[in-house]
C-alpha cells in the first residue's frame, strides 16, 4: 500500500489551490470591470503548495511571452532553428498550462480517481481534452479569420455563454453518470458471481463513450493562448506555423493530464484492492467517480453563474 | 483506514480547486514612469506602456487604418477612444496613494499611441495628482498593475524611471513586493513605487 501515498501525495499538489476567481476579458478591448471581491487582495500564503502554483502560474506567464517573441522572430524570417525553438517552448507552455488555473485537471482527477480505468484509458483521455482544448481554438479563430475575414479581438474562451455551456455538459455527465451507477446497483452483484462476458463488453464501449463526452465538455472551451497565437499566425500568413505549434502545445498538456490520470487512477487501484472485496465498499467506490464529476460540475456551472451575468 | 483517510483527503482537496478560472495573463506590457515636477512640487507622473508583439500587432491592424505603420494623431485618438473608456472600469492599471491615501479616481489625459520601429506599440500618458504635492511631506506611492492580470504589467528592466522638471530637491523611486496586496488568488504581487526624497 505505501506505493498509493506518493500518487494520493501527487494529487495534493497538483490540485489543493486557491484558483483565482472569475474570469475576465481583455480590459483594453471590451472586457468588464472587476468586482470589487475580485480585486480584493487575497491572503498571504507562503505554503509549499501555494508556492508550487505560483511556479507554475509564473512559468506560464515567461512561456506565454517567449512564444510571443518566437512568433515575432519566425515572422521576420529566422528560419528553421526559430521555428524548432519555438516549438519547443509551445510544448513547454502545455505542460504548465494544463497544471495551472482551469478545470481540466481537476476532471481527469476526478473521473480516474472515483471510476478508475486502464492506463490507456488515462492517456486516451488526456489526449481528447487537451486536442479538443486547442482544435477548438483552431477552427474559431480558422472560421473567423476565412469566413469573416476578421480578427477576434475578445478571447472566446471568456465567452459567458461557453463557459456555462461547457459546465452544464459536465455537471450533466455526472448525473447521468450517477443515475446509471444507481440504477445498475442491484447488477453488480450478480456481476460478482456469474461472469457476463457481452455485459462487459457493453460496460467498456459505455465507459469509452462517457469518458470521450466528458473529455470533450472539458475541453471545448477554446485555449484563449491559442486563440492569441493563432490569431498573430494567420494575420501575418504564417497558417501552418501556427496551427503546429498550438498543436504541440496540445502534445504537452497532454503529457502533463496523462500523468495525472495515470496518478489517479493508480490511486483508485490501490483503493480497489485493499477495500474493494466487501460489498458495501464496492458499492460507495462504484458511486465515487459519478459523485466527484457531479459535484466539480456543479462547483464550476454555479460559480460561472454566481461570477457575473452576460449584461 | 487512514489510506482511505488519504484518498478521501485528495479527493476533498480536487473538488476543492474547480472554480471556474483562467490561465492569465495574455498581454504583457513593460511600464516606464516619468515624474513630472515644477521645481520641488511634483505635479503628476507620465505613464509609457509598451505592449508585447503579438497585443501590438492586434492594436496595429485594429487602428492603423492607412496601414503606414505610423499611428497619426487621428489614429491615436481612435486607439484612445477605443480604448480608455474601457480601461477606466479597470482603474486604467493605476493605483496611486498620497499620505496613505488611495486617490479614488485617474484621469489620463494628453493620450499618445505610437508605433517603434520593431513595430511595438506604445501608450503614453500623463496623470496629473489633484495639486502638486510635496514629495517629502506627502509621500507618493504608486502601483500599476492589472489586477485580473489578464494583462501582466512590470517595470522596464533598463531605465524604468525619469524625471522631468525636478529642482532642488534629490529624489529616487524604491521598488518593493506589495506583499499585502496580492492578487490573482494570492499569487501575483505588485510592485510598490515609493518616491524617495530629501
Amino acid at each position: 500500500m505505501r506505493p498509493a501515498f506518493v500518487p494520493v501525495l501527487l494529487l495534493l499538489l497538483a490540485l489543493f489551490s486557491p484558483l483565482p476567481a472569475a474570469a475576465q476579458q481583455n480590459p483594453l478591448l471590451g472586457g468588464q470591470a472587476p468586482t470589487s471581491q475580485e480585486e480584493a487582495p487575497a491572503a498571504a500564503d507562503n505554503g509549499l503548495v501555494h508556492r508550487l502554483e505560483g511556479f507554475v502560474i509564473a512559468a506560464q506567464a515567461y512561456f506565454m511571452r517567449a512564444i510571443d517573441r518566437q512568433l515575432v522572430a519566425i515572422r521576420d524570417g529566422h528560419g528553421l532553428p526559430v521555428i524548432l525553438g519555438g516549438l519547443a517552448i509551445a510544448f513547454l507552455y502545455g505542460v504548465f498550462h494544463a497544471l495551472g488555473p482551469g478545470h481540466g485537471k481537476t476532471i481527469i482527477v476526478g473521473y480516474f480517481l472515483g471510476r478508475g480505468g486502464s492506463v490507456g484509458r488515462g492517456l486516451a483521455m488526456a489526449g481528447w481534452i487537451s486536442f479538443s482544448h486547442i482544435i477548438g481554438a483552431i477552427v474559431i479563430v480558422g472560421g473567423a479569420h476565412f469566413i469573416l475575414s476578421h480578427s477576434l479581438l475578445t478571447p472566446v474562451e471568456e465567452n459567458w455563454w461557453l463557459r456555462l455551456a461547457s459546465y452544464g455538459a459536465i455537471l450533466a455527465i455526472g448525473l447521468f453518470m450517477l443515475v446509471r451507477a444507481l440504477a445498475g446497483r442491484g447488477h453488480m452483484h450478480t456481476h460478482a458471481h456469474g461472469h457476463d462476458h457481452a455485459h462487459d463488453h457493453a460496460q467498456v464501449a459505455r465507459r469509452r463513450r462517457e469518458q470521450r463526452l466528458l473529455a470533450v465538455a472539458a475541453g471545448f472551451l477554446p485555449c484563449s493562448g491559442a486563440v492569441l497565437i493563432l490569431l498573430f499566425a494567420f494575420g501575418n500568413g504564417m497558417l501552418m506555423i501556427g496551427v503546429l505549434m498550438t498543436l504541440t502545445i496540445a502534445v504537452g498538456m497532454g503529457l502533463t493530464l496523462a500523468a495525472l490520470g495515470i496518478a489517479s487512477l493508480l490511486t483508485h487501484r490501490h483503493a480497489i484492492a485493499r477495500f474493494g472485496n466487501s460489498d458495501r465498499a464496492a458499492a460507495i467506490l462504484a458511486l465515487l467517480g459519478p459523485i466527484l464529476i457531479s459535484l466539480i460540475g456543479a462547483i464550476l456551472f454555479s460559480g460561472t453563474l454566481l461570477a457575473r451575468g452576460p449584461y | 483506514m487512514r489510506r482511505l483517510g488519504g484518498a478521501a483527503l485528495a479527493a476533498a482537496l480536487a473538488l476543492a480547486s474547480p472554480r471556474p478560472a483562467e490561465a492569465h495573463p495574455h498581454v504583457f506590457i513593460d511600464t516606464r514612469i516619468t515624474f513630472v515636477f515644477s521645481g520641488a512640487k511634483m505635479i503628476g507622473f507620465r505613464e509609457n506602456w509598451l505592449f508585447d508583439d503579438i497585443f501590438s500587432d492586434q492594436l496595429i491592424q485594429q487602428f492603423d487604418t492607412n496601414q503606414d505603420g505610423k499611428f497619426s494623431k487621428q489614429e491615436s485618438d481612435g486607439v484612445a477612444a477605443g480604448t480608455l473608456p474601457n480601461l477606466a472600469g479597470f482603474h486604467y492599471f493605476t493605483y496611486v496613494w498620497l499620505g496613505g491615501k488611495m486617490l479614488p479616481q485617474i484621469t489620463p489625459t494628453d493620450f499618445r499611441a505610437a508605433i517603434d520601429a520593431k513595430r511595438l506599440v506604445s501608450f503614453d500618458f500623463m496623470v496629473k495628482l489633484p495639486k502638486p504635492i510635496d514629495p517629502v511631506r506627502d509621500g507618493f506611492v504608486l502601483e500599476a498593475n492589472d489586477r485580473t492580470y489578464y494583462v501582466q504589467m512590470l517595470l522596464a528592466e533598463k531605465n524604468p524611471f525619469a524625471f522631468i522638471g525636478l529642482k532642488g530637491r534629490a529624489c529616487k523611486p524604491n521598488v518593493e513586493k506589495d506583499v499585502a496586496n496580492a492578487y490573482y488568488g494570492g499569487f501575483v504581487y505588485p510592485e510598490r513605487i515609493t518616491l524617495k526624497c530629501h
